[in-house]
């Protein structure tokens, strides 16, 4: 305990650093301005702005990397709040609740309440990631590979059949980010494979290229199908931006709630910050003194669900910097991240470069704290940047994404490629698959591979070695349950007659 | 919320069973493409495994397709969604008029500016000389930031050398 309270203090040395100090606000400023314009969720957020980050130094650059993941989730509360469009599932509830309160002349206290519930969540949070991290690391470092391919098969399973609400497509989904994370060289043996002769597959499809692709073409053309000429209404933020006493009073137990549900679903290798929050708000619907004035601004209905989505969000990077393993399309953002300057998150970066790790958690803190400071004085200006012009607006958004592809990689092919996973985002939408299980596979398909092969080269071959260890049995078993469990509810729901 | 409306959602029966289709010709390109593969001299598994294990799943989920789309099937009604085919097809066009302008070293600005105004076109905007102005300086000032501050390369041209001297 005493050991990680001098590391947090080691890392906070680092972090408030004036240098780092600024990539942290820099981070926070673009996270919020690319995150509030609408359809932007906040792993594309991150996914547009990492070609921004390629010439910093590591440490700089992963802490304006959390600053602009933290800013681009208060952004995109904003935009809910305001416009109505969530632009993602976890902000879902606060665009219901929030926007009522915004069109009830209410927008100030829930924009503050997403504010500070998100501050108090993310700081909260960060304490308990990093008091659990360095728990985990220890067990981790006694793992073999059958246990991390176990855990790998079990992260796959909960983010396919979280995600969306088809089992079905959540895993076919799943599987095509499997298949792309086979494309390029096999790097045990240097053979190619699925690259058909193509030079630029020959390095494996690049995530980012995936994600803004999926994200961002995938979302401009499908709104452009859909496009009628209307512009959406902006609910302006009309009294005071301070909170009553009353609302303070019933957003306090909202908030620790929402912490309570948020920061350990997010730890779990299940992912998502959209269950939680869901979960945040059907509790507080449930608990609260005036169920009534939910689905018509009741403010523990903002307060809540905020609280779980920043306290999740902090909660996958448990899992990420203690094993490696990315849970959510944004962590594998993150991920991709690291892996540009060839930092590879897991037990070993705990040990080999503390300075790193823990300045990163503690930037988590000050971007948190930046935030509130930054943001609530600053609401008149980001209210203004969601008065773009549709036209100009999703102009821009390619333009964005055409040259961040274009910088990390200078190839038409690369060009070509993000058009292909444009057009296939675009079908998917069309057709309800969830995106975000197919760029966890990519990222998580490789190393469960290496896993794989590494364990069954350690036992010569033997394919039950991944039952024969007690812990890599029962994380498997665990995965299979979680892929069984949602198709036998369905079936009971049928079996009852209320699967309308 | 969500959830609820479970069977409206997701594709038609008949479209269901195309997914299903493409699946399978996926499935035998991934397994004609282990079949390639020399077979491995090391110890445990080598490159083709994976790609046969994903094979199958592939193969599983056409299957669960099929399956599915059969058990649909009386639901398949005729296509009612009408999209807005033609500001899908500006965007398309601006995408597509990006890539023929960086193959044929036309550059990254004027791409770009295409790609702006393009897009712009399919949400409604006219192609004016103020849509153009817009796109050509946001696309200047990314390309100056780009290679400038953040010293990365972007495709050049004409207008990049003298923009660049």
């Amino acid at each position: 305990m005493g050991e990680t309270f001098s590391a947090l203090w080691l890392g906070l040395t680092v972090a408030a650093q004036p240098g780092n100090l600024m990539f942290a606000g820099i981070g926070v400023l673009l996270g919020t301005l690319v995150g509030i314009l609408p359809g932007i969720s906040p792993s594309l957020t991150v996914a547009l702005l990492l070609p921004v980050t390629f010439k910093l130094d590591p440490t700089g650059s992963l802490i304006m990397f959390a600053g602009i993941y933290f800013g681009g989730m208060y952004g995109s509360s904003t935009t809910a709040i305001l416009l109505n469009t969530p632009g993602e599932a976890a902000s879902i509830a606060t665009a219901i609740e929030g926007h009522k309160m915004a069109k009830a002349g209410r927008g100030g206290p829930a924009l503050s309440t997403a504010a500070i519930g998100s501050f108090v969540a993310g700081t909260l949070a960060t304490l308990g990631l990093a008091l659990l991290a360095p728990l985990l690391v220890d067990l981790a470092v006694q793992a073999g590979p059958w246990d991390y391919f176990g855990l790998m098969m079990l992260a796959l399973v909960t983010v396919s059949a979280t995600f969306g609400d088809s089992v079905l497509r959540g895993l076919t989904s799943l599987v095509l980010g499997l298949v792309l994370g086979l494309v390029g060289i096999d790097k045990l043996t240097g053979q190619a494979r699925l690259a058909y002769g193509v030079p630029a597959l020959l390095d494996g499809v690049s995530i980012t290229t995936l994600a803004v692709g999926l994200f961002a073409m995938g979302e401009t053309l499908h709104v452009a199908s859909r496009f009628t000429g209307v512009q959406e209404k902006i609910e302006a933020v009309r009294g005071s931006l301070w909170m009553t006493m009353d609302d303070w009073r019933r957003s306090w137990k909202p908030w620790l709630r929402g912490i309570g549900l948020g920061f350990p679903i997010g730890a779990l290798p299940a992912g998502g910050a959209e269950v939680p929050t869901l979960l945040s708000y059907a509790v507080e619907r449930k608990l609260a003194r005036a169920p009534n004035q939910f689905g018509n601004g009741a403010i523990e209905g903002v307060a809540g669900p905020e609280a779980a989505n920043n306290a999740a969000a902090t909660g996958t990077m448990v899992p990420l910097l203690a094993l490696g393993l990315p849970t959510s399309a944004t962590a594998a953002m993150m991920l991709a991240g690291f892996q540009q300057y060839g930092i590879v998150p897991g037990p070993l970066l705990f040990i080999n470069s503390p300075d790193l790790v823990w300045g990163l958690i503690a930037s988590f803190f000050i971007g948190n704290l930046m935030l509130l400071v930054l943001n609530l004085p600053l609401v008149g200006l980001w209210v203004r940047v969601l008065a773009i012009p549709q036209p100009y607006l999703y102009a821009a958004i390619l333009v964005f994404a055409a040259m961040g592809t274009v910088a990390a990689n200078p190839s038409t092919t690369e060009l070509s490629l993000l058009v292909v996973f444009g057009v296939m985002g675009y079908l998917m939408r069309c057709w309800d698959y969830p995106v975000a299980p197919m760029i966890v596979g990519l990222i998580l398909g490789p190393m469960a591979e290496a896993q794989f092969r590494r364990a069954l080269q350690m036992s010569l071959g033997d394919g039950l070695v991944f039952f024969k260890h007690p812990s890599s049995a029962f994380l498997l078993g665990l995965a299979i349950v979680a892929l069984v469990a949602p198709l036998v509810f369905k079936g009971l729901k049928k079996f009852k007659g209320d699967d309308a | 919320m969500s959830g609820e409306t479970d069977t409206s959602s997701g594709p038609r029966p008949r479209t269901q069973a195309a997914i299903g289709a493409g699946l399978l010709l996926l499935a035998l390109a991934i397994w004609l493409d282990a079949a390639r593969l020399p077979p491995p001299n090391v110890v445990g598994v080598g490159p083709s495994a994976p790609m046969r294990l994903v094979a199958v799943l592939v193969v599983a989920l056409a299957v669960a397709h099929g399956v599915a789309a059969w058990q649909r099937r009386a639901l398949d009604t005729p296509a009612t969604q009408r999209g807005n085919h033609a500001s899908l097809a500006w965007v398309m066009a601006a995408l597509l008029g990006l890539i023929a302008m960086l193959q044929l070293g036309g550059g990254f600005v004027i791409g770009s500016a295409w790609l702006f105004v393009g897009t712009a076109r399919g949400f409604g905007e006219k192609i004016s000389a103020k849509s153009v102005g817009i796109g050509a300086v946001l696309a200047a000032l990314v390309y100056l930031f780009f290679t400038r501050v953040l010293s990365l390369a972007l495709p050049a041209g004409p207008l990049e050398r003298l923009l660049m001297g």
